[in-house]
């Protein structure tokens, strides 16, 4: 069922059984699993379906510390969310990524990779993904004549990612909430502000607003906020009628640790002879279109107490040419059009696969847990009157050392294969240089501002992505991640999404 | 008697021709660049700055004459090469992660190829 909220009376009340904050990837999942139940279902979405500039307004704010996107290009205001340009790209985290690890400041979190492997499956459907495999031997057996680099698995190992074709939530899932008897799509309901109980112990009531003038009230009796981490842990803060630093924020964690992933060119690989390395090639194995990265193994990473991270692999004429993604999008212009550049790609037939010699190597790899990187509320206010996001994003030396090392055991890993050698990019050289450079830029992934620990002076949100002081009020998405990891975050948000709505529906009975 | 003093860095040629040539190396780097390489080595290693002191360590593990065939001398120091990989005998100059052998090849280039 569809309403859209610049129709309702002023000053409507709408009451359900759950209501979920937010219709991107996080939220439509959610909503979906609860789709012919018997529970009623509201559904807010502060666009409409489609790209509205006065909506996406709404998103706009300020950065500060090292240069990021602008805070109005980062995410999709309008159904279906940030997924109307995502690229696809999905893989699982590893499991040292739930680790505690001394290395890491604040890492750990309070469940681990085995609890989330069903969700992992069940989420596959949802993104229109290949069968539940990450494991490269599998891929390799489906195309044995594309075979990975010869290296050492115990040092550096074969990380697949599939390719989401990539699925747009708003075309895919729109029928089935419209059509849907007990989801109920509020459109155009922007939810400013969030209201407890006298005693601040649970969620009465949120409020929405939109730019025909009307305000609403949503009552239920389990709320969801599936906004996106810099929109989750805004609203939160700025929801301080009842505590003046925000809700959930006893301990001043709301908004801190925001963590991107670092995405940057960093290496050159030179071959000893010419090859098409398909296994880490994209589009060139068949529909399901997997890919292999390099990855660190976790023993590798305990010694020489690096973060995790992955190195992807282009021809090096094409690396060479392609700008530093900060430098693509400096501007407000929405990337909508970011996800076309993959479904423009030709499929390569295996046995035409141009065989290089020299290959450029791209790193994703975590940013680490840093209370100094985050969202807070700026002064200014937008057209509905809630503060503004701002987000300061820092970063520390753990994060370039990082860098430099992966890609000097890669280069050992490859000598002693006799298969290559790899030159660092000039930012990597210098051991003791812990500048940025101007290319620093990150992959459009934000993570952590709701942080998951099974303590609430370490996290925003408990093992079940319940908010610590607030018995009704849960938070779906990717704002709850602990840490990065390597992988892209759809995949594993959507994985955690599904284990939150089982929770609740164990609640609700 | 009329000495004449050993002058440190003085460079000969070594005995056989392929000694200063890092086989992998050369497939991908030009003269100019392994010169470069070369010559970065040996301000990081200075106690390995003479032609001499290089190709005793370069030729400790095989015996090298001048009738050794190049593909032998190339098959052996590729060998030390992936040794050094092995037990993590690298270093890094100008950005690439080298075996100690082939960058004290790139030295020795340095100092006798002129």
């Amino acid at each position: 069922m569809h309403i859209d909220a610049r129709d309702l009376d002023n000053n409507s009340i709408i009451e359900g059984d759950i209501c979920i904050v937010g219709a991107g990837a996080a939220g439509i999942s959610m909503a979906m699993e609860w789709n012919h139940s018997k529970h009623k279902v509201i559904l807010l979405e502060g666009g409409g379906f489609e790209y509205d500039d006065r909506v996406q307004e709404l998103y706009t704010g300020k950065t500060t510390g090292i240069p990021y996107f602008p805070l109005k290009a980062i995410r999709l205001h309008y159904f279906g969310g940030t997924t109307g340009h995502w690229a696809g790209f999905c893989s699982t985290f590893d499991e040292i990524d739930f680790k505690k690890r001394d290395w890491v400041p604040h890492s750990g979190w309070p469940i681990n990779r085995k609890d989330l492997d069903p969700f992992y499956a069940r989420a596959h459907p949802i993104i229109d993904l290949g069968p539940y495999e990450y494991d490269a031997a599998y891929w390799m057996k489906q195309y044995p004549n594309s075979k990975p680099l010869p290296l050492d698995e115990k040092i550096v190992w074969n990380k697949m990612w599939q390719f989401s074709p990539p699925t747009r939530f708003g075309t895919k899932y729109r029928d089935a909430i419209v059509q849907s008897k007990n989801i109920h799509l509020y459109t155009y309901a922007n939810v400013v502000d969030i209201r407890a109980n006298d005693p601040v112990t649970a969620i009465r009531e949120v409020t929405v607003k939109n730019y025909a003038g009307k305000q609403h009230t949503i009552k239920a009796k389990y709320f969801v906020l599936a906004c996106c981490s810099v929109q989750n842990a805004r609203l939160l803060l700025a929801s301080n009628q009842q505590t003046a630093k925000g809700l959930g924020n006893d301990h001043d964690l709301v908004g801190r640790f925001f963590m991107e992933h670092l995405e940057m060119k960093s290496a050159e690989l030179w071959l000893a002879q010419p090859d098409a390395l398909q296994f880490y090639m994209w589009e060139t194995l068949g529909t399901t279109k997997p890919r292999a990265e390099l990855a660190i193994s976790e023993a590798q990473q305990a010694e020489h107490k690096i973060l995790n991270g992955t190195a992807s692999l282009v021809p090096l004429s094409q690396g060479r040419k392609s700008r530093a993604f900060i430098d693509m999008y400096r501007n407000e212009k929405n990337k909508t059009d970011f996800g076309q550049f993959r479904d423009t790609s030709q499929h390569v037939d295996p046995k035409d696969a141009p065989k290089d010699l020299s290959y450029m190597l791209h790193t994703r790899i975590e940013q680490s847990p840093n209370p100094n990187s985050r969202v807070t509320l700026d002064t200014e206010k937008d057209s509905l009157g809630m503060p503004r996001a701002s987000l300061n994003w820092d970063l520390i030396p753990l994060e370039k050392r990082s860098m430099r090392k992966i890609y000097e055991i890669i280069g050992q890993e490859l000598g002693r294969a006799s298969k290559g050698r790899i030159r660092l990019l000039d930012y990597l050289r210098e051991e003791q240089d812990m500048t940025w450079p101007k290319s620093t830029g990150g992959g459009w992934h934000h993570m952590g501002t709701t942080r998951m620990s099974s303590d609430p002076k370490q996290g925003v949100v408990d093992a079940d992505c319940k908010i610590h002081s607030l018995n009704n009020l849960f938070v779906a998405g990717s704002s709850c991640f602990a840490t990065a990891a390597a992988p892209n975050p759809t995949l594993t948000l959507i994985a955690l999404t599904l284990r939150l709505s089982d929770h609740v529906k164990k609640l609700m009975g | 008697m009329l000495g004449v003093p050993f002058i440190a860095g003085c460079s000969h040629k070594p005995v056989n021709a392929a000694i200063d040539q890092p086989p992998f190396l050369m497939h991908i780097m030009d003269k100019k660049s392994i010169m470069e390489t070369g010559k970065q080595y040996i301000g990081m290693v200075p106690q390995e700055s003479s032609s001499s002191t290089l190709e005793s360590l370069l030729t400790e593990k095989m015996d090298i004459s001048r009738s050794t065939p190049p593909e032998k001398v190339h098959e052996h120091f590729d060998a030390l090469s992936t040794a050094d990989f092995k037990a993590n005998r690298t270093i890094i100059i100008d950005g690439w992660v080298l075996s100690t052998t082939e960058a004290r090849q790139c030295a020795l280039f340095s100092l006798v190829e002129v």
